[in-house]
């Protein structure tokens, strides 16, 4: 490889054997946490079983593994953000584009994970291990359903309108923003109209005052 | 040193691709996904559009040939996509057939002995056989 400081033809930026031990210890690090990642979900399966069997109301049964699966989902994806950039780093690459991809490939890789294992589990994991009851749910009225289709659909639904709200958030906050600062700076600009008479030099420059004000 | 805001773009794309993954496997359980996902993302291009024109420093402009590794990513969720589509219409249809009135009628020994309410008791009153 062509060393981009002194073009020597020959350059090897780090040994193949040490970057295969790099690569691999950072592919080890990542398919254990998405390991822990699936185990986390599996618990919390077993968590809202458990729940349903034992808890007498129904929103204690179907809140709290809902709400806990979202803030896990939060928080590993937040976590190894952080954790793949250290890791990739530590591979060092020589090129950006190397980088980002092994970035992008990783960060990808958990997120996938961690966001659609619960529908792969109501999809596809209903008859390998039954005594879990993954689809089961308790209804308002006491009774037990288990249909992992309706659950599939739920999840698709709760995925669809969260990334609407997480969307709507992103462009309502900076917008809300922007017209405000746009109208605190029309309101400046109406006061220095109104005080013409006191300082009439503004209407020529209005330099100074926005120095002042900021 | 790595800075994420002038040097790597290519994380921005992680929103859409999870979107587009959610549609290409899990699609069909809700086809109203779709339409909402679409405008979902019409959305999310004026939000993009809106912040990089009025709200962000001006973006440095970098001639590529492609979105990268992306690329592949997207090759290996419509594959994904097919499989996890085939195996969930494999099992629904495993499930229709292990039930159907027409597996009773062409083998009558098939569900004798068979105590089927204790398996499946939410499926079976869809087809009328509870």
């Amino acid at each position: 490889m062509r060393n981009l400081e002194d073009d020597n033809l020959n350059y090897e930026y780090v040994p193949l054997w040490k970057k295969v031990l790099k690569v691999g210890y950072s592919s080890l690090i990542s398919i254990v946490y998405a390991v822990l990642v699936i185990v986390t979900v599996l618990m919390v399966f077993a968590l809202k079983g458990y729940l349903i069997q034992t808890s007498a109301s129904e929103s204690t049964a179907n809140g709290v593994p809902a709400l806990l699966i979202v803030v896990t989902t939060m928080f590993y994806n937040y976590l190894y953000k952080r954790v793949s950039k250290k890791l990739t780093e530590f591979e060092n690459h020589k090129t950006l584009s190397q980088f980002e991809s092994s970035v992008v490939f990783k960060q990808y890789t958990i997120i996938f994970v961690n966001t659609f294992i619960s529908l792969l589990v109501y999809a596809f994991l209903e008859n390998v291990i039954p005594q879990v009851q993954f689809c089961i749910t308790k209804t308002t009225l006491g009774t037990f359903v288990s249909n992992c289709s309706l659950q599939v659909s739920d999840q698709m639904l709760a995925f669809s309108m969260i990334s609407f709200a997480v969307d709507l958030f992103k462009a309502g906050l900076p917008y809300l923003r922007f017209r405000w600062r746009q109208f605190l700076k029309e309101r400046r600009q109406r006061a220095t109209k109104t005080n013409f008479g006191l300082n009439h030099f503004e209407a020529v420059d209005s330099f100074f005052e926005e120095q002042r004000s900021m | 040193m790595y800075n994420e805001e002038i040097d790597c773009t290519a994380t921005n794309y992680t929103d859409f691709v999870v979107r587009l993954t959610a549609l290409t496997l899990f699609g069909p359980a809700l086809p109203f996904a779709y339409c909402l996902l679409y405008f979902n993302g019409v959305l999310a291009l004026h939000t993009n559009k809106f912040e990089i024109l009025m709200l962000s420093r001006r973006t440095m402009p970098v001639k590529t040939k492609s979105i990268g590794i992306w690329s592949s990513i997207i090759e290996i969720v419509g594959f994904l996509g097919v499989v996890v589509n085939l195996c969930t219409c494999a099992h629904e249809r495993r499930l229709r057939y292990l039930y159907s009135p027409a597996r009773r009628l062409l083998s009558g020994k098939a569900l004798a002995g068979f105590s089927a309410g204790n398996l499946y008791p939410e499926i079976l009153p869809q087809y009328g056989l509870l």
